[in-house]
């Protein structure tokens, strides 16, 4: 046995229960066996009961501690136990009179050893502060003194410490005289204050490291594979604290208690905060927890608080998976959902939804009309254009556009990079692929693999969209996986297992892609064309070293001419752990306003799911139909969660994540310029498109219209879902009371008014084919007779109808899916 | 006021009639054809319009057999007189014979101003409708009934075509439209459409969609399986449009070939070809069959008939006389699993799935020179093929992803590579075992992924171009043509040139093309009673001594180059079948002359050559004298010996207004070496535009070198 292990708490992890049948807690671990002289561990006490582990209370604080022989081991009142000296002991735990024992060991306390510098030494600074990107790890560190964030270069961090300033930091006769250890302490003026408690494990381990030599980094240091979070889950009612213990695992078998190591933050702060100690209190009901990082590793752990007793939901319907779930939680949470739609709700909804297009006046009363139990379903079917009959299936123009538009936004489809040939290549391509469905899992493969023309083969200009082999590889990850791994171009992601290494393993997929020219179309018109090149790799930015492509958290692939192949196989594996949920989420995002997990595009441990049972499921039935997005938007839209009502039973924001009622988005841009023109009867002129271009049909990011900017329509620069802007604003209320865009159109004279008025239809009808072409919806009596009221005192009936469809354009029920 | 308008608009008239063409003179230069088709075994009258004025149009020259064409008289005087001033539409009768093969023409039209630029029309099967009327949605759109083509214009921005038609039956129908094909050679359109077809149902659905087949056309097969009314929809991708837009748009359920599997074929041998295409039967195949005495290279061959239906186009077939070695079904994707062969060998393999990489091990001598050269577009395959020659130890020797048309180096004069990749004239390292590699650049694959490789020892060969498409003489004119010999393959010496086809009262001095060098000129003069309006088409003829092989005489005919204005100005060239000589009423200059015609110059030494035009009447444009064909940093055509330039600075080389004395200062290296005379033209330039100009010569200048 070579390696010093004084430092390690090698501890016995199980949580079994404390082998007293009569008591009322229960503690973890149930034994504990230090090795070496700064070893310590966290006690979790906890209520015992026999069923609902996740609500059992946490006594960790309100318990009671005692050493059997302070001289072998110490425990505080916060149940942190620590190695004093070699020999056997016990800890007694008591609550509430009851009480319970822990054995404990310690070995080894007096060899002499020395802390390690990347497994000891920069945890402690990473833990208090040091490391970190607002200190000595900024751009240009504080004080003349640099840190790598966290710690993620040992190397250069070690020369910092130890020979800068001509090794001023350090004091080897007196490390306790240390410039490093004197200002985390304190005892000497430091900007960052007070940051390590004197007597502290993490002093110790400083003073010690300094004593033995300041050693550097080991050459092959055991890894941080894995952080296990106990408890895993925490359910409880109303304000409580949860006492967290993490145990980080090495990659040479070793589990290690770092609690005190770790670093702590809260989930959601407006449900629970989290102490440095990993202490997680509530606040309010809601879904909360804790974020745990220690060593590149990181974790949550999900809290929740119910907002009310377990509901019954009755007339719930749990036949869909969707509903399952999210019933599930509805009773987990002591929530009521909303009602169930109205048709004229839900064909609106669905309409704008699936193929970003209101339905006609006709097609409104149509459905309205029908008495089919089966017409929402049918009319899902119609919009998806899965009935068979040609003549039913006439939404697929709408539907191959308006998800066109949502692709390209994330592709940088945009005529200013990728010129109009190749603009125009990537949007037909992109249409293609959504009028014919073609399986996610193909459409991401030919994407990523994309090889030939610019101008024949749309795909490739995701190329030149994406010029460099970073670009490419974050826009593949933050798009198709959900990950976000720009943080790591520069330093280990802050949140996120990804190093600077697996961040250029990343890219090394795309370093072999080429550009060359060809002639096919003659020489007047040659065109670029993506190749795969013989030569190009990928470096480490930092060592230079060559990094074969390999997978996020995988083994490098296997050698392939091109590389871009492993890596598209990778991703639509099923075994992939990003690929499907990702997508679900985004489908799931655009149908219900919020995503399972949110940001919809930062899938990653510490930003959990709110569903994820449900996340799983309804990523293995994509998987199981073959990527099949019709079949996903299907399952959804046919859902009772996707049907509500979007009138909260409760108002309540909090709620809103958990689905109870249906999230109100605002009409993007384009679908409200086109249901503009639809309800006007005015059709809006393109640039360099001829007349009847939709705005959903709009290939370009370059086009300057006042409307379509002010409602956000994004100018593709980027690749992430918020570069469209999706929140009201005061500038498109304006716009859309004053701007010359609506006024126009309602006063045309081939416009919508005009025509009812030249026809002499009838005042009621003409309200009723307003309110239908606005709203879906018929009338309420009372809004016929407001109407009918208002017009008995006008004298100008063309200025009155004017007047009473520019209010129902400017009605939330217009603006708003809901 | 009045009296002021007066004086102003007779002068305006007097001032049009007193000049009746300027004296600055133009070739006619085709800007487009409408419609742009002509029905095999019928008649098409079409409008052609030339940029710059007709000029009195006289006869029709159309590439290929079976298709003639005749200029219409004017139908009105006003139209007779425009023609013979300035006139920018005129019309031709085309008339194909009814076994007129399908595809696409060039044509030009002899004037009084010379040869005109090229045009272009397709003859095809099916009747001829133009697209007539606004037509631009499904609401308007115009009805059509297949077999037909379609012949309209993407003519403005925004521009989109629509047709209705019928199905009453289940039916495959082919949609096969010319577009960008047809503005390839047009000289004055630079900015090319991109067309798109678009079928839709009757409720406005997209059933199918196709943006680039053949280059930048469209070409689509759709099996309607629902009768009922279809509509199908042509634009430019980007809804760009412009009047030379025309398009021919085939719509027939006949048999379409793409390729022939294989198409390759001995001669006196016959091989059964499958045939790859649309509204085939799946096992249509066809005979390839070549008599003993059929020259090597590629040819086209109508397949016939397939189902009773004539089938279109030609499909090329590649005549080798080469040792053919089949690709075996072995995998051979490894270079240790390599198919053995040995050279020569013509090798006949299929990329049968994405992936795929082909290997043939073959066995050579240190210093053994070989070419591998890859056939597969020019045989209708879509390979894209990268080449790569690896040694035993599986290290990368040399490898061409893209050749030349010449010499398998990316250094023609264009720039322009070609995907059926080379490797000349390669040198064996060592003696050993070695792997050529075939692969598809893009690791496609499938069964139409075909390819032929020639793996040979070198054979010199030789590749000439002419610069341009056309030269252009008035009675007692001289204009040079210049010829750029690429050697091949380990060709060396001099080149020897000669002309036939020459129209009559029109000579030839051909100079030489140096061992040192690649460019010559042929001077072409019109006799003072050569007749106006005579053109021919001629041929340039290369011969070289192959010193490696018995000193064989190696010929080669000139590829005559068509010289186009691209977008931004340069000028830019492209291959065609015909270089036409023809003699107009009047240039622009009537002579060049210079005071020398033999310049013996020492290294070191500057010579002034005195130049002195002799302008038409009324020209007084400016005119630059040169010795050296160019524009900007590009050389066209060279002639004066090594180290001979022209010192620019020190010459007078822009005459303008009456100017009509110049000179050129020759300034020779002072470490130039001796050179034997070359005819270098002394020249004297009119532009037309930006990028192209009128090139007058005199009588060929002997310039040497001679020691000091």
């Amino acid at each position: 046995m070579s390696r010093l292990r004084w430092l390690i708490a090698s501890v016995v992890l199980m949580n079994s229960v404390a082998a007293f049948a009569d008591v009322r807690f229960e503690m973890t671990p149930a034994k504990v066996v230090f090795e070496g002289e700064f070893s310590q561990t966290q006690l979790l006490v906890r209520e015992r009961i026999s069923t609902e582990t996740e609500r059992v209370a946490d006594l960790t604080r309100v318990a009671t501690y005692e050493s059997s022989d302070p001289r072998v081991v110490s425990v505080d009142v916060r149940g942190r136990v620590r190695s004093q000296g070699n020999g056997r002991a016990e800890i007694k735990v008591s609550v509430n009179g009851a009480t319970q024992t822990i054995p404990v060991e310690v070995t080894g306390f007096d060899r002499p050893t020395t802390p390690r510098f990347d497994e000891d030494v920069m945890p402690v600074l990473a833990k208090f502060g040091c490391a970190a990107g607002a200190c000595h790890a900024a751009q240009y560190g504080k004080g003349g003194f640099k840190l790598s964030v966290f710690g993620f270069a040992p190397d250069a961090d070690h020369l910092a410490i130890v020979r800068d300033q001509q090794g001023r930091r350090i004091n080897t006769v007196d490390p306790n005289q240390s410039l490093l250890v004197l200002k985390a302490t304190g005892a000497v003026a430091h900007g960052g204050g007070k940051r390590i408690e004197p007597g502290s494990v993490a002093h110790a381990t400083l003073v010690a490291w300094i004593a033995g030599g300041t050693p550097g980094p080991q050459r092959d240091p055991s890894r941080v594979t894995g952080l296990e979070i106990q408890p895993t889950r925490r359910i409880g009612d109303g304000v409580f604290s949860q006492q967290l213990r993490v145990v980080a695992a090495y990659s040479d078998g070793r589990q290690r208690d770092v609690t005190e190591l770790a670093k702590f933050d809260s989930l959601n702060d407006a449900v629970t905060k989290v102490s440095d100690q990993g202490l997680v209190e509530t606040i309010r009901p809601g879904q909360g927890g804790a974020m745990v990082r220690f060593q590149g590793q990181a974790a949550s752990v999900p809290v929740l608080v119910p907002f009310g007793p377990p509901s019954e939901l009755a007339g719930w319907n749990n036949d869909n998976l969707i509903d399952r779930h999210i019933g599930a939680k509805f009773r987990e949470l002591g929530l009521t959902p909303a009602k169930r739609c109205d048709d004229a709700t839900f064909l609106r909804r669905a309409c704008l939804d699936v193929i970003g297009t209101v339905p006609s006046v006709d097609e409104t009363r149509a459905f309205l009309a029908s008495t089919d139990s089966q017409k929402r379903q049918k009319l899902v079917d119609r919009l998806l254009g899965l009935t068979g009959d040609p003549t039913q299936d006439i939404y697929g123009n709408a539907y191959a556009a308006y998800w066109s538009l949502k692709w390209a936004d994330l592709l940088r489809s945009n005529s200013k990079t990728l010129g109009d040939q190749g603009m125009w290549a990537m949007h037909n391509w992109l249409q293609n692929v959504f009028r014919n469905n073609m399986p996610f899992d193909k459409f991401v493969t030919e994407l990523i693999t994309a090889r030939g023309s610019l101008k024949d083969h749309g795909p490739t200009n995701f190329f030149q969209a994406f010029n460099t082999p970073d670009t490419r590889s974050e826009a593949v990850a933050q798009i198709f996986l959900g990950v976000r791994v720009q943080c790591a171009k520069c330093h280990h992601h802050p949140y996120e297992t990804i190093s600077q290494e697996d961040y250029y393993r990343l890219a090394g997929y795309f370093a072999r892609v080429g550009l060359k020219v060809n002639f096919s179309s003659g020489v007047r018109h040659e065109a670029g064309e993506i190749v795969v090149l013989g030569k190009g790799e990928s470096t480490h930015p930092r060592t230079g070293q060559v990094l074969p492509p390999a997978p996020l958290h995988g083994p490098p692939s296997p050698p392939s001419f091109d590389r871009r192949k492993p890596l598209a196989d990778w991703i639509v594996a099923s075994d992939n752990p990003f690929f499907a949920r990702n997508v679900v989420n985004r489908y799931w995002f655009h149908l219900l306003g919020r995503g399972l997990v949110d940001p919809v595009d930062d899938l990653r441990a510490t930003n959990p799911p709110s569903h994820p049972e449900l996340l799983d499921e309804l990523a293995a039935d994509f998987r199981q139909h073959g990527y099949d997005v019709k079949h996903l938007l299907k399952t959804i839209l046919n859902s009772q969660t996707y049907q509500l009502d979007s009138r909260p039973p409760r108002p309540s924001n909090d709620e809103a994540r958990f689905y109870t009622s249906y999230n109100v988005k605002r009409i993007a841009a384009e679908p409200l310029l086109d249901a503009l023109d639809v309800v006007t009867g005015v059709t809006t002129k393109f640039p360099k498109l001829p007349v009847g271009v939709r705005a959903i049909e709009l290939p370009d990011g370059e086009y300057e219209h006042d409307l379509l900017t002010t409602f956000g329509k994004p100018k593709r620069e980027g690749v992430c879902e918020c570069d469209r802007s999706r929140e009201p604003n005061l500038a498109q209320a304006l716009h859309i009371t004053n701007s010359e865009t609506l006024i126009t159109k309602l006063a045309h004279a081939q416009g919508r008014i005009a025509k009812l008025l030249a026809a002499n239809t009838s005042h009621d009808s003409i309200v009723e084919e307003f309110y239908l072409a606005t709203l879906n919806r018929f009338p309420s009596s009372e809004e016929r007779q407001a109407c009918t009221e208002l017009f008995r005192e006008t004298s100008d009936p063309r200025t009155f109808y004017e007047d009473l469809l520019w209010s129902l354009l400017n009605s939330k029920q217009f603006l708003l899916i809901h | 006021m009045r009296r002021c308008f007066l004086v102003l608009m007779l002068s305006l008239i007097v001032g049009s009639s007193a000049v009746p063409v300027s004296a600055k003179t133009f070739y006619p230069m085709i800007a487009r054809t409408s419609p742009a088709a002509v029905q095999a075994g019928a008649s098409m009258d079409c409008e052609v319009v030339a940029e710059h004025g007709w000029y009195g149009p006289t006869k029709v020259l159309i590439t290929g057999s079976g298709v003639t064409g005749e200029v219409l008289p004017p139908k009105t005087k006003a139209d007779e007189s425009a023609t013979k001033s300035r006139g920018e539409t005129i019309t031709i009768r085309f008339t194909a014979v009814s076994d007129a093969l399908p595809g696409l023409r060039d044509f030009r039209v002899m004037t009084a101003r010379g040869p005109s630029t090229l045009g272009q029309i397709v003859v095809v099967r099916s009747p001829i409708l133009r697209e007539e009327g606004v037509n631009n949605s499904i609401d308007k759109a115009q009805a059509v009934s297949a077999p037909v083509t379609i012949c309209g214009a993407i003519e403005s921005n925004e521009d989109v075509d629509v047709f209705k038609f019928q199905i009453a039956e289940p039916k495959s129908l082919v949609f096969h439209l010319h577009g960008q094909r047809l503005l390839q050679k047009l000289g004055p359109v630079a900015y090319h459409s991109d067309p798109m077809l678009m079928l839709r149902n009757s409720a406005g659905t997209v059933l199918a969609s196709n943006d680039n087949f053949f280059g930048s056309d469209p070409l689509l097969s759709y099996r309607f399986e629902k009768p009922g009314d279809y509509f199908l929809e042509v634009r430019d991708v980007r809804y760009a449009g412009y009047r030379d837009w025309t398009y021919s748009l085939e719509i027939h359920d006949r048999p379409l070939v793409l390729q022939a599997l294989p198409a390759v074929v001995a001669p006196g041998s016959s091989v059964t070809a499958k045939l790859a295409g649309f509204n085939l039967p799946t096992d249509a195949s066809f005979n390839l069959q070549f008599p003993n005495d059929t020259p090597t290279g590629i040819h086209w061959v109508d397949v016939g008939r397939i189902n009773g239906q004539p089938s279109e186009p030609l499909v090329p077939v590649l005549v080798t006389k080469m040792p053919l070695v089949a690709e075996l079904p072995a995998n051979n994707d490894a270079p240790e699993k390599a198919q053995a062969i040995s050279l020569p060998a013509g090798i006949t393999g299929v990329l049968e799935s994405p992936d795929d990489v082909d290997g043939f091990a073959f066995e050579a001598k240190k210093g053994d020179r070989l070419t591998f050269k890859i056939l597969a577009q020019v045989l209708g395959s879509p390979v894209d093929a990268n080449l790569r020659i690896l040694n035993d130890k599986g290290d990368v020797l040399i490898e061409n992803d893209d050749a030349s048309d010449k010499t398998g180096n990316a250094d023609c004069r264009n720039e322009v590579l070609f995907p059926d990749s080379r490797i000349a004239d390669w040198t064996v390292p060592q003696d050993g075992r070695f792997v050529v590699e075939v692969r598809d650049t893009h690791l496609r694959g499938g069964e139409r992924f075909t390819y032929f490789l020639e793996a040979r020892p070198r054979s010199p060969g030789l590749h000439l171009e002419i610069d341009t498409d056309k030269t252009i003489l008035a009675p007692g004119t001289s204009s040079p043509a210049f010829v750029r010999v690429f050697r091949e393959e380990g060709l060396t010496g001099q080149v020897r040139l000669s002309v036939d086809g020459l129209p009559p009262g029109v000579t030839a001095v051909c100079g030489e093309v140096p061992a040192d060098g690649q460019d010559a000129c042929i001077f072409l003069t019109a006799a003072e009673n050569a007749p106006p309006g005579i053109c021919a088409n001629l041929r340039v003829i290369a011969e070289a001594i192959d010193a490696e092989n018995n000193g064989n005489k190696i010929t080669a005919v000139a590829v005559p180059y068509q010289e186009l204005r691209r977008d931004g100005g340069a000028r830019y060239m492209t291959p065609v079948e015909m270089h036409t000589v023809g003699v107009a009423d009047v240039l622009d200059l009537k002579r060049v002359r210079a005071n020398e015609t033999k310049l013996a110059l020492k290294p070191g030494e500057k010579r002034t050559v005195q130049v002195t035009l002799e302008r038409s009447a009324g020209f007084t444009e400016p005119v630059t004298l040169t010795a050296i064909h160019s524009q900007h940093v590009w050389v066209f055509g060279r002639c004066l010996p090594a180290g001979v330039t022209v010192e620019e600075n020190e010459s007078k080389l822009r005459l303008t207004g009456n100017d009509v004395q110049g000179t050129i200062v020759l300034n020779v290296a002072k470490d130039a070496k001796p050179s034997p005379p070359r005819l270098t033209p002394l020249m004297a330039n009119v532009a037309i535009n930006f990028s192209l100009k009128m090139i007058y010569t005199g009588d060929p200048v002997e310039v040497s070198i001679v020691a000091p």
